[in-house]
């Protein structure tokens, strides 16, 4: 591997000895269930989008950011694991993820004429933006299969 | 039938349909099983009681995400569950720091409080609530389930969770001075032969339907039968559905019914006849 595993970006509490279970050196088990998904994470989003995913899902609870930050919205992660199996990003693109203070995933990257793509899963439903054509509008949860035809 | 182990799960499980032709049959052979088939043959009937009950403890878990700080959390419910748990105790890990506890995504979902009555106990932490029974005094599902019942009516009228992420059902079965693996269908080899060992640990994930299930069995752990501490063998099984899989307030006790029917499949599919019928099984 030659990338580390997440942690948490910010220690409050630092052992003066190695016991952490993270960072680990070289293997990491992925909960219970979860190795699809995290395989399918790395492949799709690189070593760093997988990282940042993990922070989200574990590290960023209520009250995050300047406190009022909500936590990650578990339906929206559900949706975002469906959308990344159904999606082929462009070639050699690593799109980039983040959090919103609602507790919404939000996925960016660019086509291959440059142009962007936005995303944002939250509990209800999917925002896309897609820059070439102007185009944006919500999908519910329930029509995520739709979502890559839209963004073609 | 695909090849790859990539695609296959590549445990041998008897009780799975054979589909070499009878001629071939005395040449065994490990059949793959493809991913998408549940790997366990599900009983027509189930007991609904074995003698002597194995069930060290059932456990109803709710995962969720709140909007509320975990030190509102338990106030908001206590009010609601006060006349009937009318103890409580702190778990140890309420007393790591906050700070460490969230920075370690192994114990996010674990309890801090557990407020407890003759009967059950109800475990509370920043990201999960659980109803779970007395250890070795199952009550039988359909109490277990009107309690659970009542619990998610008072979780509402508390109010702090946000959304739902994951429901499950627990069983953890203990069998003392026995091995396990000698009396279900589930076999390990290693080079081709069975592997006999004493301290036996197989763990591994299952999918049926938008189910997922943590099988953990083991040969080697000290249990509690009766009341002294014996060596013997755990059966240890997890099932729950996802977020967009159940609305709790909706349909909780529903998709609750739904993960303990596959919990029982689940068990007594992997029991071999002959040991299930040591059990005294009951079906009426």
């Amino acid at each position: 591997m030659t990338t580390t595993f997440p942690c948490p970006v910010d220690k409050t509490f630092q052992f003066t000895t190695p016991i952490q279970s993270a960072p680990v050196g070289c293997y990491q088990v992925p909960v219970p269930g979860e190795i699809d998904r995290d395989g399918l994470a790395i492949t799709k989003l690189g070593a760093r989008g997988w990282g940042r995913l993990h922070h989200f899902r574990n590290y960023y609870n209520a009250g995050w950011g300047e406190g009022q930050g909500k936590p990650v919205s578990p339906k929206a992660v559900e949706a975002f694991y469906q959308f990344l199996a159904l999606i082929e990003f462009p070639a050699n693109i690593k799109p980039s993820i983040f959090l919103t203070d609602q507790g919404s995933l939000e996925l960016c990257w660019e086509n291959e004429s440059g142009n962007d793509i936005q995303l944002e899963f939250s509990s209800t439903g999917i925002e896309y933006y897609i820059e070439s054509n102007e185009q944006e509008g919500t999908l519910g949860l329930l029509e995520i299969a739709e979502l890559p035809n839209r963004l073609r | 039938m695909p090849e790859s182990s990539e695609q296959s799960i590549l445990l041998e499980i008897r009780s799975f349909s054979p589909v070499v032709p009878k001629s071939k049959k005395r040449k065994r052979r490990i059949q793959i099983i493809p991913k998408d088939i549940y790997p366990i043959t599900i009983p027509e009937k189930l007991p609904i009681k074995i003698t002597p009950c194995p069930i060290v403890e059932a456990i109803l878990e709710i995962r969720f995400v709140s909007n509320e700080s975990w030190t509102n959390i338990p106030g908001l419910l206590y009010p609601h569950i006060r006349e009937k748990y009318t103890r409580d105790r702190k778990l140890p890990l309420a007393d790591w720091p906050e700070e460490m506890r969230r920075q370690d995504p192994d114990i996010v979902h674990m309890p801090l409080l557990q407020y407890f009555n003759d009967q059950y106990i109800i475990q509370i932490g920043p990201r999960v609530i659980g109803l779970m029974t007395i250890p070795n005094t199952y009550p039988g599902w359909a109490k277990i389930e009107a309690e659970m019942t009542w619990l998610i009516a008072q979780i509402q009228k508390a109010n702090f969770i946000t959304e739902g992420e994951r429901l499950a059902v627990r069983y953890i079965d203990f069998f003392p001075k026995l091995d396990i693996f000698e009396n279900i269908s589930l076999d390990m080899q290693m080079s081709g032969k069975a592997l006999t060992l004493p301290e036996l640990n197989v763990a591994t994930v299952l999918r049926k339907d938008k189910m997922t299930a943590r099988l953990a069995i083991s040969n080697s752990v000290i249990g509690i039968a009766g009341k002294e501490p014996t060596t013997g063998s755990l059966f240890d099984l997890d099932v729950w559905l996802g977020p967009q899989d159940f609305d709790l307030f909706q349909n909780g006790m529903e998709k609750f019914g739904a993960i303990h029917t596959l919990v029982k499949q689940t068990f007594f599919g992997l029991l071999k006849p002959d040991f299930l019928a040591t059990l005294k099984p009951s079906y009426t």
